[in-house]
């Protein structure tokens, strides 16, 4: 295509370096005509519609795919095409890509995230906890094997991470104290970066004198951060009962909501009225962490199952109801976890087991908000449940052979780690390192 | 006179204006690529529809940012809604990768906000509801219109909770 132009009287611009540009518009008639003829063969995407150039689908779905879910259900209602959004597979191709490539992307700019594997060892019948951060490949050959903190050296058995994630650099690991009292549990924030660590004071709970055959049981525990006062704060949730029921006294113990301060280095006891229990227990720590508030998967006395979740702020619980089509028998479980910032349901059905479904929360309080989002599968290998999610948004599994492995969502392909683990004894999760002294830290 | 030195391509935007370009940067335009490949001979100059100086003048400076690895500190905040609308459709016009994902999510992060009367404006749409079936949808969604920092609709009136 020859595109010699006679009789025109253009400057060159020389663009290598800008500050030598000159540019001057050629003005002959001749031009003009042909300028104004390029611009009626305007590309057939851009039709005049009065004041604005009406956008082609391709262009305008490529653009939405880039929305939160509220803003995507709000704009459902510009047309009927766009109604039907999340029904729409060539749109939730895009959705989805995007969903994965903006988890990556805010791993990019800093290489302080990593993700962790938190794995318990039999040595004779005790299970001691070893933490690796994974490398970038995910590999378990170039692990970096973090010392836990000085609390834990002659005594590293059953340790959980609360989660399964850092909150400012910060971890709040915890152990139930064995033999000796069953009813101890010991808390501790530690900031591997900076070595630095706060062993939690006694909670009340603990402190009040009752007879030695009443045991505690902690149902739920939880981490975080509260932007509002800037402080870190730790919560758990304590039920008292007999242990022999026997051979008890006709005496029962109201429930305690203990919630403790960093800033103030103390525990509080809260008023909390908590009519729902817990499809989990703390000892397998199924809670999650997102952006100062805590959640776990709940359910009503009605066999029905939600999303409870507790504002660190706020300092209260609320309910977020499950899509409407789930399944609340034994015959579909879930797992909660956080996946890109979004509050993520892997559920898997008992008949279709290789098959895992993945549903993320739009707004929280909000029933008509979860989007079903990917199905990974059929993966065989996989046992039920995922052990956690990892950086970019790797999903990992224990395998039936006892091997960790990953899925990752955008390529479906499953990786091994290169270590085996038993069930319930690994968790997976991410760390972002932080150099920030842990507050209130007296040196 | 109109060079065809092996390293600069002549593009012609909308408005006349004749820009240099290195080869590299008009690597970055798919379609000019297309446009050199099925070429025979060489190109004297290539226009570009739909696209204008001032669109020109920011892809430059977008490319030596990301020569340089600075992208991220490319910045349309000087643009208003409906300049970085044309800005968009001239980049998705010239088929740039990277470009264009800084634009719609751009776009994106501008319209989040936005009402439904407004995006309806922004993509040139029309409203193909019936009055009821948009009450149906508007009422089926209402959480989705709340919120204080969600601009309101025009023609609906303000309701009491």
């Amino acid at each position: 295509m020859n595109m010699a132009v006679a009789g025109e009287a253009d400057a060159i611009t020389i663009i290598a370096d800008k500050s030598q540009i000159t540019t001057v518009n050629a003005t002959t008639d001749s031009d003009d005509d042909k300028v104004s003829s390029i611009s009626q063969m305007d590309s057939d995407d851009d039709k005049v519609s009065g004041n604005n150039k009406y956008i082609h689908d391709d262009l305008s779905f490529y653009i939405l795919s880039k929305l939160p879910i509220k803003s995507l259900k709000r704009f459902g209602c510009v047309r009927k095409s766009w109604s039907i959004l999340f029904e729409n597979p060539n749109f939730m191709t895009m959705f989805r890509k995007h969903f994965i490539i903006s988890s990556n992307n805010d791993d990019d700019a800093d290489d302080s995230g990593h993700t962790f594997l938190l794995i318990h060892h039999p040595e004779m019948d005790l299970y001691r906890a070893q933490l690796h951060l994974l490398p970038r490949d995910q590999s378990f050959k170039n692990t970096l094997k973090l010392n836990l903190p000085p609390p834990f050296h002659d005594d590293d058995v059953n340790i959980n991470i609360l989660c399964s994630t850092s909150v400012n650099g910060i971890f709040c690991l915890n152990q139930y104290y064995r033999g000796g009292d069953a009813n101890k549990v010991r808390f501790v924030l530690w900031n591997p970066a900076t070595n630095e660590f706060v062993v939690l004071p006694p909670s009340p709970d603990e402190s009040e004198p009752r007879p030695p055959d009443l045991s505690s049981y902690h149902s739920f525990h939880g981490f975080g951060y509260d932007k509002v006062r800037d402080d870190i704060k730790v919560f758990q949730y304590v039920t008292l009962d007999y242990y022999d029921y026997n051979n008890c006294p006709p005496i029962t113990f109201d429930p305690m909501f203990v919630i403790y301060s960093l800033r103030t280095n103390s525990w509080r006891i809260i008023d909390i009225d908590m009519p729902y229990w817990l499809c989990s227990n703390a000892y397998q720590g199924f809670e999650v962490y997102s952006d100062g508030m805590c959640h776990w998967v709940a359910k009503h006395h009605t066999g029905e199952k939600c999303l409870l979740s507790f504002d660190l702020s706020e300092e209260v619980f609320f309910i977020t109801p499950m899509d409407e089509n789930s399944d609340f028998s034994h015959s579909t479980r879930y797992h909660l976890v956080v996946l890109n910032g979004s509050i993520a349901l892997i559920s898997n059905h008992v008949s279709a087991d290789t098959i895992f479904q993945i549903s993320i929360l739009g707004e929280l309080r909000v029933r008509e908000s979860w989007i079903k989002l990917f199905i990974i599968g059929p993966i065989p290998s996989f046992d039920w449940r995922p052990i956690g999610v990892g950086k970019e948004g790797y999903i990992f599994f224990r395998k039936k052979d006892d091997e960790l492995a990953w899925v990752d969502l955008s390529t479906q392909i499953v990786e091994e780690i290169g270590v085996k683990g038993e069930e319930m004894n690994c968790n997976i999760g991410t760390y972002k390192e932080s150099l920030l002294p842990i507050e209130g830290l007296n040196n | 006179m109109a060079s065809s030195s092996s390293n600069l391509i002549s593009l012609k935007t909308s408005d006349g204006t004749v820009f240099k370009v290195e080869r590299a940067l008009a690597k970055t335009m798919k379609t000019v690529q297309a446009i050199i490949e099925e070429a025979d001979a060489n190109i004297y100059m290539i226009p570009i529809h739909n696209v204008f100086s001032h669109h020109m003048d920011m892809i430059i400076d977008y490319y030596k940012l990301s020569v340089a690895g600075k992208s991220k500190e490319f910045s349309v905040e000087k643009l208003d809604n409906d300049e970085l609308k044309d800005f968009l459709l001239a980049v998705h016009y010239l088929n740039m990768e990277d470009l264009f994902e800084v634009l719609t999510q751009a776009v994106a992060d501008r319209l989040e906000k936005k009402s439904v009367g407004y995006v309806r404006k922004y993509f040139g749409i029309e409203n193909d509801f019936t009055p009821e079936e948009y009450a149906a949808i508007r009422k089926k969604n209402d959480w989705a219109f709340k919120g204080d920092d969600i601009e309101p609709e025009e023609d609906e009136e303000k309701q009491e909770e």
